[in-house]
């Protein structure tokens, strides 16, 4: 995996709890919203090992939720307290990253 | 609605993750998962490719890292392996045919390695190619590879044992079948009481019901296995064994199916 890979393994995952931190949402609508903000050079079915990453950690509950038109199950993702937590330490994080990154790329 | 290609990928994902021995209840969740954002993907003019960023075995690599396994799964297919030894040998000892030969042990280890790895590739073949995702038919094509498959496993089988016979290379030892039906039952007893211990009744019957015709035809037969009272006694047994085996695995999986709708 390139460096470039990596780094946006990373991001999309404090990409989707952020998205999520935002109120309920599921998989396609994930999706969406990464679309509408631009999110780079992902594949959509990339969002669920990292949804399942998230559940295993325990940053997120999710429930199913019977669909009323006979079609599958959908899966409702939620942020949990630990989740919260995590992002905020992301959100640092990235905050510093961003603004040195900047400025090594920059010249600045 | 799902096109082909769609419903392939999920019967693909469903067969990797089984066979990757992950849990149940994860593999029905993720299925429903990638089902629902399929249909909507598709209604939205995207491909399956929107899903796997082109290379499904990839794409399925990935999720699979992080689905949670069955516990000790290392563990179930030692003992798999055990079992299918087991069930495989008893018969043939109980009758005291048993050949303790180099020949005859590579034949069963054979068995016991190749037999499901081609079951494998041929069944989950079947099952991604030739099955209705919804109502889960296999199309007439299906059949007739498994036919096909079960004619030419049969005469591999078949032709292994007459090759076994003519050839035994190194015969290692030549028990009386005293000896060998001995040895049989003391298996036998381990078969059934194991899997009972561990609660898996099933496995336990299978065994026993296996082994049965043989140690019927032991009891009322006239001569010994090669006589034709014991070969048709211990026949009409194996005929009635299949059949109770069968009907037990039918009506066990209609049960698991009514729990799984509810």
């Amino acid at each position: 995996m390139s460096v470039s890979d990596q780094i946006m393994k990373g991001l999309l995952d404090g990409a989707i709890l952020g998205l999520i931190s935002q109120g309920e949402t599921y998989g396609y609508e994930i999706t969406k919203k990464l679309e509408d903000h631009n999110f780079p050079d992902i594949s959509e079915g990339s969002i669920y090992p990292v949804l399942l990453r998230l559940s295993k950690k325990g940053y997120v509950n999710t429930r199913m939720v019977k669909s009323d038109s006979g079609g599958p199950k959908r899966k409702y993702y939620s942020i949990s307290e630990t989740g919260k937590k995590e992002l905020k330490v992301f959100k640092d994080k990235w905050e510093k990253l961003n603004s040195g990154m900047n400025s090594l790329v920059r010249g600045d | 609605m799902l096109s082909k290609e769609a419903e392939r990928f999920l019967r693909e994902f469903r067969i990797e993750m089984m066979a990757h021995g992950k849990q149940d209840e994860a593999i029905d969740d993720m299925e429903a998962e990638l089902e629902d954002h399929l249909i909507q993907a598709e209604q939205d003019g995207k491909s399956v490719d929107s899903i796997t960023g082109g290379s499904v075995k990839e794409y399925l690599k990935n999720i699979s890292g992080e689905m949670p396994r069955v516990n000790n799964l290392k563990k179930y297919i030692m003992l798999f392996i055990v079992y299918l030894a087991g069930i495989l040998t008893i018969p043939t000892l109980i009758a005291g045919t048993f050949e303790w030969s180099l020949s005859n042990l590579m034949y069963y280890a054979a068995i016991i390695v190749l037999g499901p790895l081609l079951i494998y590739k041929v069944y989950s073949g079947v099952i991604i190619n030739h099955t209705c995702f919804k109502t889960e038919k296999i199309a007439p094509k299906g059949y007739v590879i498994i036919a096909v498959f079960s004619v030419l496993k049969m005469g591999f089988l078949i032709g292994g044992l007459f090759l076994v016979r003519n050839y035994p290379l190194v015969t290692f030892f030549e028990p009386s079948s005293g000896v060998n039906i001995t040895i049989g039952f003391i298996l036998l007893a381990v078969m059934v009481i194991g899997p009972l211990i561990m609660k898996q009744w099933f496995y336990s019957f299978l065994a026993f019901a296996l082994a049965a015709p043989e140690i019927i035809a032991q009891i009322f037969a006239d001569g010994g296995p090669q006589s034709e009272s014991y070969i048709t006694i211990s026949a009409i047994a194996l005929l009635a064994a299949s059949i109770l085996i069968m009907g037990t695995l039918l009506i066990s999986s209609k049960k698991d199916a009514k729990k799984a709708k509810n």
